[in-house]
């Protein structure tokens, strides 16, 4: 797939360190990425670099080939900013005519676009009212139709959902989701995992200006060699009991004054989870539950925290 | 870079800055109004002579209000043109739209010069037609047209200079910035006339404070203009008002030009390079 996104040691110094770092990552077409981080990491500046407010300091960065920030590549993107705000004097749908016409969307067609874009974003029945009586989700879903008025190839869009509602941020993520379907590149710098887990292909963990991980989604959320049996009749001595008949790598996880114990299994095969159902049930014991463990995002967002942040740091972190 | 242009007047429509400019100056024209008529039923001048200075009197002083009135409409609407529109994260989604920054600055500049020259164009017509219909006076349209000429360039002076200040400095700290460095023009010039030995025409206090903000000369070189572009004997009733003994040369009128270009020059080199 061809590559939309692409950085090689990009570097955008402040010069007080902070900033971000020789950063080298590639966006496939048709993906959707997510940027990820603590505050103060550095996503935003990344971001602003890419889109073309801030200067880069060195390396190099192209979007569709075209060197980022330059005119013909901002002719390509679709940018909703972390902290914006709209022309409040001016009603959605005139500041969507101002945003397709500094785009230079066609005069024909233009106001199709705009209905088209205030509909998908769920807007359309609000599009004659002044933007200074929109609420803050509803000025994030005018930023998202700014972005997408002139139906850019690759979009932007830096915390997209935070301030909307779980309905509304339903809605976004499916409309993200079509939009990678019809073969636009979204690069999503967002806090909320649930949602990166959900839509985005690949991420990289942006910490102190620099990608200190990154990969596939479904790499990072591939089912590990582990197992959580949930059993009922639980005793102080359970655990050797079970040990000893089974012979299986076992260690609780939880147990509950009701009696009931999570244990954690460590298999190579699922035999393994058939022969301990099978010693259970032998000993006397209840199996309420067995399900294989997943790792999910945010432990792995902690994991990367912990690796490269140290307490005494956060402080002095700047905030984004 | 017209959608910027449009943007910007449609900020000063919608915002009611026009409703509240038009509402004060309505004010100001109306006490004016008042002034001149007091001046007309008094009766002083009885002769041509006497009526001719008293009516140049009157627009001298109308002008020299309405000039500080159309200076501080200029800094003020232009005083966070870009600062604000940074802090506020407007510009942010601007910036990235296919259109070059000079244009974006290009843009503003002009929708907030052709604000402030319209509204200084209607506040001069005004202050003469009140003048010329309660005290009859005489409408030369050379002189006029070459003085309204002068009166145009300070809004295009303060905007330049303002705009460019917007880029590094905050919209309450730019209007404040802005409103001493008018004042050291104003004050220049008023000081360097009152302590002028009237035949002397080179006094460094004037010349210094219109090199740093050439506002000043654009008012008294205005003034000139108005008196036919000659010093009247009565003219030193008008005291630091008038141009007498210090008329500002061309030379420094083109000066004035030249700082025009080179603020505006300057603001959209320092906009390109500008990391918001």
């Amino acid at each position: 797939m061809t590559a939309v996104v692409e950085t090689k040691s990009l570097t955008k110094d402040f010069g007080d360190g902070l900033g971000c770092h020789d950063i080298s990552l590639t966006v496939k077409q048709g993906e959707i990425f997510g940027l990820l981080g603590p505050n103060g990491a550095g996503k935003s500046t990344l971001v602003k670099t890419l889109v073309g407010l801030l200067q880069k300091t060195s390396g190099e960065a192209h979007i569709l080939g075209l060197p980022a920030g330059s005119l013909e590549a901002r002719r390509m993107i679709g940018y909703l900013p972390e902290l914006f705000r709209y022309q409040d004097w001016l009603t959605a749908r005139e500041v969507l005519r101002l945003h397709a016409r500094l785009s230079q969307v066609p005069t024909q067609g233009r106001e199709a676009r705009i209905t088209s874009v205030l509909t998908q974003v769920g807007l359309s029945r609000r599009a004659d009212e002044r933007v200074r009586h929109f609420s803050k989700g509803m000025q994030q879903k005018l930023g998202l139709a700014c972005a997408l008025v002139s139906d850019p190839p690759v979009l932007f869009l830096d915390e997209p959902v935070s301030a909307l509602d779980p309905g509304a941020r339903h809605d976004v993520r499916q409309l993200l989701l079509r939009l990678r379907d019809e073969g636009k590149t979204v690069f999503l710098n967002t806090h909320l995992l649930e949602d990166v887990e959900v839509i985005c292909n690949s991420v990289a963990f942006l910490a102190d200006g620099s990608i200190h991980a990154n990969g596939s989604v479904k790499d990072i959320l591939r089912p590990m060699t582990s197992w959580d049996v949930l059993v009922g009749g639980w005793l102080v001595d359970s655990l050797a009991e079970i040990k000893a008949a089974s012979g299986l790598a076992l260690e609780v996880v939880t147990v509950a004054e009701d009696g009931t114990a999570r244990l954690r299994l460590s298999a190579e095969h699922r035999d393994e989870v058939g022969w301990l159902n099978h010693n259970l049930d032998r000993l006397g014991y209840f199996i309420y539950e067995v399900c294989p463990v997943h790792n999910r995002l945010e432990s792995w967002f902690l994991e990367q925290s912990e690796r490269v942040q140290e307490p005494s740091n956060l402080d002095e972190v700047r905030e984004e | 870079m017209f959608a910027i242009i449009g943007g910007t007047w449609m900020e000063i429509l919608r915002k009611r800055v026009l409703l509240v400019t038009v509402l004060l100056s309505l004010v100001t024209l109306g006490l004016f109004f008042a002034f001149v008529h007091l001046q007309q039923s008094a009766g002083n001048g009885s002769n041509a002579l006497g009526a001719y200075a008293n009516s140049t009197l009157a627009v001298v002083v109308g002008l020299y209000l309405t000039h500080l009135t159309v200076a501080f409409l200029s800094i003020f609407s232009a005083a966070g043109a870009i600062s604000s529109e940074i802090e506020s994260g407007l510009l942010l989604a601007i910036l990235p739209r296919p259109i070059p920054r000079w244009q974006v600055y290009l843009g503003k500049w002009v929708g907030y010069v052709v604000w402030s020259l319209l509204y200084s164009a209607i506040l001069y017509w005004t202050v003469i037609a009140i003048v010329h219909l309660q005290l009859t006076y005489p409408l030369h349209w050379a002189e006029l047209i070459r003085a309204f000429g002068m009166f145009e360039l300070i809004p295009l002076v303060l905007v330049s200079v303002t705009m460019a200040g917007s880029l590094y400095l905050p919209s309450l700290g730019n209007g404040i910035a802005m409103t001493l460095l008018f004042m050291v023009g104003v004050m220049g010039g008023f000081l360097g006339r009152l302590t002028l030995n009237p035949t002397s025409g080179d006094n460094k206090v004037v010349l210094i404070s219109n090199l740093i903000i050439p506002t000043d000369a654009a008012y008294h070189r205005m003034v000139f203009a108005l008196m036919g572009g000659s010093i009247m004997p009565q003219t030193p009733a008008l005291g630091p008002f008038s141009a007498q003994g210090i008329v500002p040369s061309m030379r420094l009128i083109a000066y004035t030009g030249l700082y025009i270009l080179a603020f505006v020059a300057l603001g959209i080199f320092f906009f390109s390079h500008k990391d918001v």
